[in-house]
Parts: structure tokens; sequence; C-alpha cells
């Protein structure tokens, strides 16, 4: 008789049954080349990596306050919701020499004015895996808008995550914060979600209340062993308050800001160091600000009266160009834009000492803003990169680096951005580095195309225009040389990263008031904004960070940065402190608590706002106590975080303070 | 296909020739029943094929798919070989007076089959797991400045786990375990068990290591730079540092040994680990990890010549 006909397997042991399967079938490669993070000492350049643990101990609300952290970045807060973060200075109050991504996404607004808006990430501090910075500039890898430093946050997959998670922060200055995410896998597929609502009151003296709301999505599917798919999407809302009390032209008002992005990533295997990856994005943005002045006579008055002109001799002269006690401005910084990006990675081994990344992409803005493109209304703004870099290992303890981003789009045509890197291994614990690089970064729309006017609203006489357009304006360039030593001692568990560097920056993008041929109302008084080429730069320093790290939530860290800039123009040569300080440092006392105590005294400088405000140094404490509850399952962790404990302090003009706030933040895992 | 009463006739007829004593056939015959045709089935087969070529040239395989076997002939063999959890399970519910050989299943599959009754003929196995001192061996050998061992049991590896546990403390090593009894668990338990940078031993339990779980076990551990050891060679690539295996061939061969032993009228060993092996590595996750490792043959090398040393 045959088996097969008499017998059947044992039933319902399938799943629960080992079998030679678990060590003969399949395994998804899960740790692939683009989830492996690079060891520091084969990095072309210097990084600094900050982990969940270092994020949580910091006790940060958001991600831009974790810059703090890196050696050469400055941080200022402009209000309440708009951090602003450089790296090397040279930033006015909308930093635009960095690049900020998430998961390989750039957030990056290229119409306005600030290039990274961190208010509009859809991503929470504890989303995060990891946050690797890269200090000095990287468009060989990332585009010209990489110009001066990046920031690559990583977030959490879902299959790291607990199945759910809840945070609650209050706090002074009216800190509300709630934040969910929940986290599930379904066979080869895991999904992660993540919303959150934060409120604050902003800083003192200033009208910037905010509430963001946000939500993000993370879907990974493994659809086959070598094939994985990544969806991507999130959307945050910040209702926001702006303006100055007492500015008639800019009085305090609300607006409303809208973000979205959906993202999808197919990735191949086909061997085991090779990866394919195609990426296409699409992001579109709405931002809202309108109001209408409407004693535009008495405020042109008033500003006559600064002038030495008598308020009646002003009236005169207003009433008859057309504008009386019934006249007004409308005023629309509102804007939309849309972003598309497809983009192709191919990483392989040519050969056993050579690794290649390579890849093509192509972008797709379209702006629209009846506001700050007066002539043109809506702006295109288009480009496509081809970029590579190469790994080549010549000799043992030789690692050489060469990359190169070819980059053609809009106003300025083709621009290259090379790279070179070499890497000599003194040994297993030691490592010198020494690179140089070109980058080339394109003028944003709004640095060639802004055309912002005024006109009066109920007969149209044109009052002021205060950006005119600049057709010939040029790309920037930098060029870098540094040098860097890197030591990891394992047995000590110390790292120092020290590293020297010049940077040579041309044609930067400044803008200065300029004769425009707009029809101004008071003539005379005939000038616009222009974006031009002439102002340049000598950026020399050097940056140490030195950290002791004997267990995962216990370390040390000391970091020095010294930075010396040459320019003949004087806002950009103070745009950075000579140096700055901060001690890092985490410690658990006893299994269920940690300390966190983070000390900074950063030395003055001057956010080049046009005007001569210079900001004094200052020292920030920042301490954390937080004790852990093991529920079960589940974990909770109750923190008190207190901000600025040494006292109010300002750090982007001398009129703004940052006071003390303290808050409470209950975290619960199950 | 022959008529149901006709196979009766001869489930009859060859039950009678048993029942009288007299020896239906005179050369050794081995019969083999695979539980799927190709791969890793297939591999074995012929390792084994190969094997008896040379230790028992007399010997006659006869190689069936569990299904298209039948009694008759498997209880004129000498001796048969299962290759796989699906035909051994099969197997083990009939009563077929001969010895038997279960390889290519997990220990715990072994284990769960239904035991025969005392005055049967032997049963043996060659398990896919590894013995754990050869696991502890391979790890301090491989990673000497790794003080701690991180462990994850589920429902079918609790023995098996504390025996590692056991083992690895008489070794020096600090060991943390984490029991999980279903996927929900195993976020919590990774989290304990990796408080601290640590070697994880993956062990082969479907709970804690299937195709999906996998990806929760070497993310979490390479976020917590703590490298894992895998069973397999599909572990390593998927993102294990160092994998410790026996390929199907390595176990055909050893089979081959046994059976050539049994048919020459010795008794049936008891059940084993596997002698063969093979150890692999992956040398992406090293460079990212920072960690240094001789090549997978160099430690394989070493590996056995430990074993070989030791009493």
């Amino acid at each position: 008789m045959l088996l097969g006909l008499a017998l059947s397997p044992p039933a319902g042991a399938e799943h629960d049954m080992a079998s030679e399967q678990d060590f003969l079938g399949e395994l998804p490669i899960v740790l692939s080349a683009s989830r492996l993070a690079q060891p520091l000492r084969e990095a072309p350049g210097a990084v600094t990596v900050i982990d969940r643990d270092m994020i949580r101990a910091s006790g940060a609300r958001s991600i831009a306050e974790l810059m703090r952290w890196v050696p050469g970045f400055q941080v200022g807060q402009r209000s309440g919701y708009l951090p602003l973060t450089t790296y090397h200075g040279l930033s006015d109050d909308s930093p635009r020499r960095m690049l900020v991504r998430v998961d390989g996404r750039s957030v990056y607004s290229p119409y306005f004015i600030s290039g990274v808006e961190w208010h509009k990430l859809t991503i929470d501090v504890d989303d995060i895996e990891r946050i690797e910075v890269f200090r000095g500039s990287n468009a060989a890898a990332f585009g010209s808008q990489a110009f001066m430093g990046v920031v690559n946050i990583v977030t959490r997959s879902a299959a790291d995550s607990p199945r759910i998670s809840l945070k609650i922060e209050q706090g002074e200055n009216g800190i509300r914060d709630r934040s969910a995410s929940l986290a599930r896998s379904f066979g080869a597929a895991a999904l992660r979600i993540s919303v959150g609502h934060e409120h604050d009151e902003g800083l003192a003296g200033l009208a910037d209340t905010s509430t963001r709301r946000r939500a993000d999505l993370r879907y990974d599917w493994q659809l086959a062993p070598a094939h994985r798919l990544e969806i991507r999407a999130g959307t945050v809302e910040l209702d926001a308050q702006l303006g100055m009390s007492g500015e008639a032209a800019d009085p305090v008002r609300n607006s409303a800001s809208h973000a979205g992005f959906g993202q999808v990533r197919w990735q191949w295997q086909p061997a085991p160091e090779e990866e394919i990856g195609v990426t296409y994005l699409h992001q579109s943005e709405r931002f809202r600000d309108r109001f209408t002045l409407d004693a535009i006579e008495d405020e042109l008055i008033r500003r006559a009266a600064g002038d030495g002109i008598p308020p009646a001799l002003a009236r005169l002269f207003l009433n008859l160009n057309g504008i009386d006690s019934g006249s007004f401005v409308n005023f629309d910084y509102g804007n939309r834009v849309v972003r598309d990006d497809l983009e192709l990675e191919h990483t392989l081994l040519p050969s056993r000492d050579t690794r290649l990344v390579w890849g093509l992409g192509h972008r797709q803005d379209r702006l629209y803003s009846a506001g700050y493109f007066y002539s043109d209304g809506k702006v295109g703004y288009d480009s496509t990169r081809l970029f590579g870099n190469l790994e080549w290992h010549p000799a043992a303890k030789w690692l050489v680096n060469g990359g190169v981003m070819i980059e053609s789009g809009d106003y300025v045509g083709t621009l290259t951005s090379p790279r070179l890197a070499a890497n000599y291994h003194l040994s297993d614990a030691q490592t010198l580095r020494a690179a140089v690089s070109r980058t080339q970064r394109r003028p944003l729309p709004f640095e060639r195309r802004v055309d912002l006017r005024f006109y009066e609203g109920r007969a149209n006489i044109p009052i002021l225009q205060a950006f005119q357009p600049s057709d010939d304006v040029e790309a920037e360039e930098i060029r870098t040389r540094e040098l860097s030593y890197l030591v990891e001692l394992r047995s000590l568990r110390t790292t120092l990263d020290a590293r020297i560097f010049d940077e040579d920056v041309r044609k930067l993008i400044t803008f200065r008031d300029e004769d425009t041929s707009f029809d101004c109302l008071i003539p005379g008084d005939c000038e616009a904004r222009k974006a031009n080429n002439d102002a340049a730069a000598r950026i020399r320093g050097a940056e140490f960070a030195l950290t002791w790290r004997p267990a995962r939530t216990t370390w040390i860290g000391v970091n020095y940065t010294r930075l010396d800039i040459d320019s003949d123009q004087d806002n950009l040569a103070h745009s950075a402190p000579t140096h700055a300080w901060s001690l890092l440092s985490a410690w658990s006392p006893m299994p269920e608590w940690q300390l966190g105590l983070a000390w900074h005294h950063v030395g003055n400088m001057r956010w080049s706002t046009g005007s001569d405000k210079t900001v004094g140094d200052y020292q920030r404490v920042d301490v954390r106590v937080a004790r852990r509850f093991d529920l079960g399952d589940a974990r909770a962790e109750l923190a008190l975080v207190m901000r600025a404990l040494g006292g109010s302090y300002s750090d982007f003009v001398p009129t703004v303070e940052r006071e003390p706030t303290a808050s409470l933040v209950l975290r619960l895992e199950l | 296909m022959p008529s149901r009463p006709r196979r009766l006739l001869l489930l009859g007829i060859t039950l009678l020739m048993l029942q009288s004593g007299v020896p239906a056939h005179a050369a050794e015959r081995v019969a083999v029943l695979t539980s799927a045709q190709g791969g890793a089935y297939a591999e074995t087969v012929s390792a084994l094929r190969e094997g008896l070529r040379s230790s028992a040239p007399a010997a006659e395989l006869t190689v069936h798919n569990w299904e298209d076997a039948s009694v008759a002939e498997l209880a004129q063999s000498d001796i048969v070989v299962t290759v796989g959890t699906q035909a051994a399970q099969v197997l083990s519910q009939l009563e077929v007076a001969v010895p038997v050989l279960h390889v290519l299943l997990p220990q715990a599959a072994y284990e769960k089959l239904p035991r025969h009754r005392t005055g049967d003929p032997a049963t043996s196995a060659i398990f896919l797991d590894q013995p754990p001192e050869r696991q502890i061996t391979l790890l301090r050998l491989a990673l000497p400045d790794w003080p701690r061992l991180a462990l994850l049991s589920g429902p079918n590896s609790h023995e098996l786990v504390a025996r590692l546990g056991e083992i690895a403390r008489d070794r020096g090593l600090q060991v943390q375990i984490a029991a999980v009894e279903d996927d929900r668990q195993l976020y919590p338990a990774l989290q304990r068990v990796l408080a601290e940078p640590s070697v994880l031993l993956a062990t082969p339990d479907t709970v804690v290591s299937n195709s999906y779980t996998v990806q929760n076990v070497l993310l979490t551990a390479y976020r917590q730079r703590s490298p894992v050891i895998g069973f397999s060679a599909a572990y390593v690539r998927a993102g294990a540092l160092l994998g410790l295996y026996s390929t199907p061939a390595q176990i055909g061969s050893q089979a081959a040994q046994i059976v050539a032993r049994t048919l020459r009228g010795e008794h049936l060993p008891a059940p084993a680990h596997p002698t063969g092996f093979e150890v692999a590595i992956n040398p992406t996750v090293a460079r990212s990890l920072g960690i240094w490792l001789r090549s997978g043959a160099e430690l394989a090398v070493e590996l056995r010549r430990r074993e070989g040393a030791r009493p």
C-alpha cells in the first residue's frame, strides 16, 4: 500500500513543528548595503552619529535642538517654531547651505528663503533610529544643496519598535506635546504609524504660539528574499502666530502651513553586496499668510517722519498720489510647492578591492506664489543629477574615496562637484584622513526670481518693491581642504575625532539694496534687495570631539569648535563664534535611573539679518533626570527635563531671550 | 496503478513471508524516504550514495518520496533512512521492524516523534542542530573580546537554551536569557537581553527565528551594536555576523558511515549532532560593526582542531 494514500502528516503541526526549513530555507537580506552604517574609520569625511540613547538623554523636543551636540554647528531660535541651524556660520535668518534628509528624502524647501524647514518634518524625535551628520561639504553623494553639511536621519523600522508607544510632555511655557506610535508585523510586511500633537507658547516677547499636528507612516514589505518595497508617507500642519505687536506692516496674525509627502522605494539585492534601488517621491506644501493693512496712509506717514519729513507734507504728497485714509494694502506671503523626484541608486562591488555607489535622478519643483514671484506667479525648478562614489583599497592600510556629482538644471546649467579623500589606517585604532572637494550650489528660485512688491489695493498704485529678481546670480562655490585624525580605542571605550579645515567660499549669494526699475511711490527711495555673488569668505578652524562611553547609557563627551572667518563683509566675518564648547554626559547611578547633563558655551556671533545685532556669548545647561519602570511586558519612563537651567540667554538676536523651561515627560511602551 | 484488492494481496503475501521467517532478500538493502524532491534532500541522498559506494559497495539504495514508497519495500530493507521531518513523522507512525536513521531534521522535531515500544529495532538520528559546546567554542574563538552572551528561548527551546547558558557560564561568559512565548514578546525580550552590546546566539525555534522575526532580531541587534551568530548560511546572508551549520552533503556522508556500520551488524549509535560543519562570515556586517574576523574557512579549521583536542 502506498504510504501517500494510507497516511497523512500529523494534522495542525505545520506552524508549531520545527522543521528543516528553519535551517535550510531562504531568509530575506535584512542588513543590506543601504541599511548598514559605514564605519567611521572608512568615511571620507568627519561624521558625528547621534543614536537613540543620546536622543533620549538629551531631552530634545525637536530634532534641530540636537544639532547643538555636533561640533561646528550653530543653532539659534528665530521664534518658537523656527529653529535655525547652520554649519560654519555664513547664515542669515534662513540657513540654506545645508541639507537635511529623512530616509533618503531631502527635507528642503526650494522656494522660500529658508532652506531647511524643520517644522515641516513629519517625524518625532522618538521615531529616529540614528542621525548621521556629515560635517563638511558632501555634494558628491547628496547633491548641490549639501553645500556645507548633511544631516541624514534614519527612522526606526517597525521590526525594531514596540507595538504601542505613547509620550506625553507637559511643561512651562505652555508646553503640551502628545504623541503615539503603533508598530505591527503582518507576515512579510511591517507597518509603523506615528502621530503627534505639539503646542507651546514660543519665546518670551514674541507672538509665536504654535500648534503642530503630524502623522507619519512607514510600511516595509519584503516581497521576496531579495526584493523589498518601502512606502513612506506623512503629513504635518502647523498653525502658528506671526508678527510683532505694534508693527503695522507685520502685525500679529495667524498663519497656516501644511506639508505632505508620499515616497515609494523598491530595493533589489541581486547579489550579496549589490543593491539597486528606485525611489519616487511626491511632496506638496502650502503656506497661508494673508492680511490687510488698512491704515497704509498712516504707516507711510510714520515712515516718512522717521526720514525727517513732516507729517503734513507727507500726507499732502500721498493724497496727491492717490493714497488716502481709505487706502489699504493686501499682503499675501502664501505659496504652494509641489515636488516630484525620481532616483535610481546602484551599489556594487566591481572588484574585490572596490565598492561603487552611483545613481541618477531627476527632480521637478513647481512653485506658486503670487506674492513672492510677482512677475512669474509660477516658477519651475528642474534638475537632473548623476552621481557616483568609488571606494578603493589600493593597499592594506589605505582607502581612497573618489566621488562626483554632475547636476544640470535651471538658471546655471551644469554644475560639477568632485571630492577626493584618502584614509590611512595607522593601526586598528587610528586613522588619518585627508580630503579635498569642490561644491557648487545652484541658486534657488528665491535668489534668482524673487519679485516681492506692494501695491495699494483699491487703485493698484505701486508703493514699493522689497525684493527684485536677479537674472545673473550664479552658483556659489566652496573649496574645502581638510585633515583629520580618528582614534577608536575599543578596550577603553574612547573615541577621539579631531579635524582641521580650510574652506574657501566664493561667489556667496547675499542680498543688498540696489536700484530698481519699479515705479516706487516715494521718489529717492526706490531700491529693492537683490541677490548678488559679490561676497566671499574663508573659513578656517578645527573641531574636536572626545567621548568616553563605557556603557550604552553612560558617557562623557567634550566637543570644541574653533572658527575663524575672513570676509570683506562684516556680517559674514562674525557669523560664527570663534570658540564653542560642549560637555555632554549621561550616567545611570542605579539601574532604574538615568541622569543627563549637557553644558554648552557658545561665543558671540551674528546671524546676518541685515543689521548689526551681535548676540553675546552665552552658556546653556540642560539637565534630565529619568526613572524607568518595568511593568511586566510594558516599560514606562518618567523624566524631568530642565532646559537653560543656567538662566535666560539669547542665541539669535539680543532682543529675543530664551528662558529656562522645565517639563515632565512620560513615556509608555507596550 | 494497482487496484486496491491487488495491493492488499501483495501486502498479505509479504506479511506471510515475513511471518514465516524467510528473509525476503539476502542482499543489503537501504531504503531512503525523502520529504520532498530536489534541493537539500537530493544533495543529502547523493552524498549518502557516494559514501556508501566506498564503504558498503554491496548495498542497494532505493530512494522514494514519502508518498510513493510502499510499506512492503520498507519492511524488506535492512535499514531505512528518512530525510527531512515529514518523512520521519510518517515513518514513525508505521510499525516497520527494521533499524531507522532519521537525518536532516531538527532535534526538536526528532524529540516530538512518537516513541517506539521496547523490543522494536533501534531508531537513531543525525540532527541539524550543532552541539552547544561547538557553538560556544566558536564564539570564544571568533569573538574573544566579547564577554556577554544573549539568548532568546522560545516555547520549543527552553532546555537547549538553558544548556547553552550553562556551558557559556562554565567558559567564563556573562549570560542573559529571555523567554519568548509568542512573537509579540520578541521586542521587549530583545531590549532586556541586549541592554549592553552582547553576542546574540540565534536559536532554531520557530517562534524566535522564522523568516519574519529574523528581521526583528537582526535589526535590533545591529542597532545595539551586537553581532548575531546564526545557524544557517541564509542567516549569515541576511545579516548575521557568523554562521555555524552543516551542509546536506556533510550530513549525507555521516549517514553513509552509520549505514555502512549497521549493515556490517553493529548497533545503531545514539542520536547525535552532525560531525561535519562549516563556518560562514558576513564581511559587510563585520566591517560596519568594526569587528575583525578570520575567514569562515580558517575559523572552521581552528574549530575542528579544538574539537579534536577536547576530550
